[in-house]
């Protein structure tokens, strides 16, 4: 390779990267102005002067209220609940309807499909009073497992797509070969299909706790009791208040996004490659 | 029972809890909407012994030119988030399809957005875009662009603007997602063979990238625009659709009639009205979608 | 395995079974009430975490479950902001409201135009004054305000000072007054007013301008945005709004009255307790209320209990009883003492106009106090809508985007339309 070439290509990657730099800025922004609100002392918040860094007066009494004065570690318990719930029903559910649709297509897909676009067209006001009803008949009303239900209802459209998108990409002589040697339907999905499928699975998972811990239609809509309440809840109940603790909002912002930053690490891999497997091209 | 039978009934069998599940919460929202829609009266409920069955709230609706302005404001707001939030999710899938120092990292910070929950997010645009104390105008008046400070979400001007931005911010990772993943099936030798025939970066992009990210590209705008379209909780916050009804949506539009004006047989009404638009959408721009 | 995944299907088969058949079956409601005999009052409270209120809910529903054996009182904690609304309303509309319903006055027009409530008229006391009217519909009390209030300027003694003006008495000194402690490069606001679109305290402050000129926006119903006493009004508005941050909403004002930051606010008596209660210490003594300087007193009955319609006959006694004992004298006095501003009984301040030294001045607005709310009845069924209308119309004054005069004359057009006058 010439020089030239070399050195074109060496700019060309330090483009690259500096352009991501400036994205990836512009993407953590608010996450990093959530932070610095939320240890900045209360008395200078509501003042006109630019602070873009932390200075020597940087307190954790935001977080400190938040904890002592409100019950946020039961909120974030309920939210981790919730989101577990959701996320392995959600995901039973949609590996087996993935897994039917790739193999057995036909009508059902159809069926899936609108369904897809369904639960994306409808308004969320008009979802309030149906699912109250329906929950109140069921005598689930301010339950978390009404909220386990809900979010499976929702989310399940989309991770069966993109499940199935996953399933089509691994090749039928699989499960051809398995049939050859004698074993059945069930057998062949449970001990062969699944092992091979960490990457989908991983996908699905996060999708589906990304929403449900995300949730607040169906949390505002349920449970109307303090004591359910998920993070999304107690975050939306401080904007209302009398008094708007910008510290202890934000404090409470930051600490929901920790855990989704964890999950978001150990599967982010996942979530580009299982695409990938599939047949995304449609 | 033959095979190719077991095989049917066990393929439904897997389907059947999907079906069921999503079926009934998503199918009793819409008949009961549509219930409502149809009982006349100013605060029409659900009590059914007071029915009757009319159309004079479809009439409303769609005479209305409030239910138009709606349609093009949520219009404005759907285009207005999810052109640029695509063009950046396709700039970033672009960015980080080769691998270089820092890229894993990279590419979670950009993810984040995405996985912030909406109510948090809505709070920190809120501050930030607060007229007196937030970092926007602070920024700005520090940098001269401005000298009196811009009230983002009590003007009527700004106010639209101010809504896009937070949500284009949560949507491009979505794109980013699906984009990178679709750029990353396109065999590197198409690219080869294009360098030989000559073709510079621009002509690669055209004839290799785009054709090989097309269809994912059309599947995610879809379902993103649909996603825009019906966002309530997110813009709430920020504007409660004002000012001056500069940002209410139909989604908004919904839920002030059903919630605050407690005219509910109006709302559900405009409710499928706007869902009837949405699939009208679909059906057009969506021919792609049908071969997933 | 293949007997657990079996399982594992039939369960989640059987989960959707059971909700499909029990949506279907929805046309049942489910009962309310323990199952021990006991009669269970469920009560969602927007002020429960709020001291000085929530003191005084907790000492009440002792005393009530006391009192009354047989019923427990299930006090939760509610927001009050659109999400309450929004709750009261589905579960109205669900059937399955709460057995005490705690309302502010624009949720009630909503409930009570749907005919949600039942008749309390026997319950309120006759010494209560007029504001309690506010509760009437169709010719039947369906509601008991519990906060009832004449407005007051609450003022920082310091800033005033420091701009060497004094407390203001009539409209022109009020603008003045703000103007000469406007100081926004030191961050030190006149006159803290909401301009946040759709904010609900838009209605008090502007009503405070409009109605204590001596206008109102409607006579009975009809509309009267043309009237000289609203436009005159508006004009002292609009030039007050010019001290204030812009786009202000009403948590950070009061946020930033107690910090200090600001001059003059306005708000109902109870407000004081809250400086009490949340004010910083150096800030604290300089935050005074003053009676509002406008010839007419305007005020407005701004929460209220009722109870649903279609109760059974123990869970109405219940609630009945319930709302007796907090309208009687002994309950209402002990308001008084607690929140540190008159209850809505008249008498309630009789032996605590000594200690209070605010509350002589409070007892007498809230004598004086000409409701801002509307009367007409048809305006009272659409009143979200034209207080939405009002809103906006704010919005575009206080920016400056549309003259008064205009935005006056539209609201005339539009509200005349929609009423059919």
């Amino acid at each position: 390779m010439s020089v030239s070439v070399r050195g074109r290509k060496a700019s060309v990657s330090a483009v690259r990267v500096v352009v991501s730099l400036l994205i990836a800025l512009a993407a953590i922004f608010p996450i990093y102005w959530m932070l610095i609100t939320a240890i900045r002392p209360s008395s200078q918040l509501l003042s006109p002067q630019l602070a873009l860094f932390p200075d020597g007066s940087a307190t954790l009494e935001g977080f400190i209220g938040l904890f002592t004065q409100n019950p946020a570690l039961t909120w974030l318990a309920n939210s981790t609940l919730i989101t577990l719930g959701s996320t392995v029903l959600s995901t039973v559910i949609s590996v087996f309807a993935g897994y039917s649709l790739s193999r057995f297509g036909g009508r059902g897909q159809q069926v899936m499909g609108l369904t897809l676009l369904m639960s994306r067209m409808l308004p969320g006001s008009l979802l309030v009073i149906p699912l109250y009803v329906v929950f109140l008949n069921l005598g689930l009303v301010n339950t978390l497992f009404a909220l386990v239900i809900i979010n499976t209802a929702f989310i399940v459209p989309f991770t069966t797509w993109m499940l199935k998108a996953f399933f089509d990409g691994i090749p039928r002589e699989i499960e051809e070969a398995a049939f050859v040697d004698g074993a059945g339907l069930f057998r062949t999905l449970w001990t062969i299909i699944l092992p091979l499928s960490g990457p989908g699975i991983a996908a699905a998972v996060t999708y589906a706790a990304v929403l449900a811990w995300a949730d607040f239609l169906f949390a505002r809509t349920l449970l109307t009791n303090q004591a359910v309440w998920p993070v999304t809840q107690g975050i939306a109940s401080f904007m209302g208040d009398y008094r708007t603790a910008w510290n202890e909002i934000m404090a409470l912002g930051v600490v929901s996004i920790v855990p989704m930053i964890l999950l978001f690490l150990a599967t982010e891999r996942f979530l580009v490659s299982s695409l990938t497997a599939g047949a995304v091209k449609g | 029972m033959t095979l190719g039978r077991r095989r049917t009934i066990f393929g439904y069998a897997l389907l059947a809890p999907a079906i069921v599940f999503v079926g009934v919460l998503i199918a009793y929202p819409l008949v009961l909407s549509l219930q409502l829609s149809v009982t006349p009266g100013r605060f029409a409920s659900l009590r059914s012994s007071e029915g009757g069955f009319s159309f004079e709230h479809y009439v409303t609706v769609l005479g209305s030119p409030e239910t138009w302005a709606s349609l093009l404001r949520t219009g404005i707001y759907v285009a207005g988030t999810v052109i640029p939030a695509f063009a950046i999710g396709l700039a970033v899938a672009l960015l980080l399809r080769e691998a270089f120092p820092g890229r894993r990292w990279l590419r979670t910070a950009i993810l984040l957005p995405w996985a912030v929950p909406g109510v948090a997010a809505s709070a920190v645009f809120l501050w930030m875009f607060d007229a007196s104390f937030g970092v926007v105008n602070q920024i700005l008046f520090h940098l001269g662009l401005i000298s009196t400070p811009i009230a983002w979400y009590s003007s009527a001007d700004t106010a639209m603007f101010g809504v896009i931005v937070p949500t284009a911010w949560k949507l491009f990772p979505f794109f980013a997602m699906i984009l990178l993943a679709a750029l990353q099936t396109i065999p590197q030798d198409l690219y080869e063979a294009a360098r030989v025939d000559g073709a510079g970066r621009y002509q690669q992009f055209a004839h290799v990238t785009w054709p090989g990210v097309r269809g994912a590209a059309f599947t995610a705008l879809i379902i993103a625009s649909l996603g825009v379209y019906r966002e309530f909780d997110f813009i709430f916050p920020l504007t409660r659709g004002g000012p001056n009804n500069a940002t209410t949506t139909m989604a908004i539009a919904i839920y002030q009639e059903a919630f605050q004006f407690s005219n509910l047989g109006f709302a559900a009404a405009l409710g499928i009205v706007s869902i009837a638009i949405a699939a009208v959408f679909v059906l057009i721009a969506g021919r792609d979608l049908r071969k997933v | 395995m293949t007997t657990k995944g079996i399982a594992a299907r039939s369960v989640a088969i059987g989960i959707s079974v059971a909700a499909l058949t029990t949506g279907l079956l929805s046309g049942c409601s489910s009962g309310s009430g323990g199952g021990d005999g006991k009669v269970v009052l469920e009560f969602p409270n927007f002020q429960a975490s709020e001291a000085p209120f929530s003191v005084w809910w907790e000492e009440f529903v002792a005393a009530f479950e006391e009192k009354y054996p047989d019923v427990t009182v299930d006090m939760s904690d509610a927001q009050n902001s659109d999400r309450y609304q929004e709750t009261l309303l589905t579960r109205f509309a669900a059937g399955d409201p709460p057995e005490i319903v705690q309302q502010t006055t624009t949720n009630f027009f909503q409930l009570a135009g749907a005919g949600y409530l039942a008749d309390v008229g026997d319950l309120v006391p006759d010494s209560w004054g007029p504001l309690q009217s506010t509760y009437e519909w169709d010719g039947k009390t369906v509601g008991v305000m519990t906060l009832a209030s004449g407005l007051v300027l609450y003022y920082n003694e310091q800033l005033l000072n420091d701009a060497g003006v004094d407390v203001p008495t009539t409209p022109e000194e009020l603008v003045a007054a703000s103007q000469a402690i406007y100081d926004p490069q030191n961050g030190i606001y006149g006159f803290a007013g909401v301009s946040a679109p759709q904010d609900p305290k838009l209605y008090n402050e502007s009503a405070m301008f409009v109605v204590g000129s001596g206008g109102q926006w409607f006579d009975g119903d009809t509309p009267n945005f043309d009237s000289p006493e609203v436009a005159k009004g508006l004009e002292f508005y609009k030039e007050a709004l010019a001290t204030a941050p812009p786009g202000l909403q009403f948590t950070q004002r009061n946020e930033l009255f107690q910090s200090g930051k600001a001059g003059f606010m306005v708000e109902n008596a109870n407000f004081m307790g809250a400086i009490q209660q949340q004010a910083p210490a150096d800030v604290k003594p300089n935050l005074k209320p003053a009676r509002v300087p406008f010839p007419t007193e305007p005020g407005l009955a701004s929460v209220a209990l009722s109870i649903p319609d279609g109760l059974d006959d123990a869970t109405l006694q219940a609630a009945r009883d319930f709302v007796s004992l907090a309208v009687s004298p002994e309950w209402q006095k002990r308001y008084a003492e607690l929140i540190g501003a008159p209850a809505p009984d008249p008498d309630s301040t009789a032996d605590l106009l000594t200690e209070n030294p605010y509350m002589k001045l409070f007892v007498e607005l809230q004598g004086e106090a000409v409701s801002i709310l509307p009367t007409g009845p048809e305006v009272r069924k659409d009143f979200p809508i034209y207080r939405k209308e009002i809103f906006d119309s704010l919005v575009g004054i206080t920016s400056g985007a549309v003259s008064i005069p205009d935005a006056l004359a539209d609201l005339q057009a539009s509200t005349e339309a929609q009423l059919g006058s």
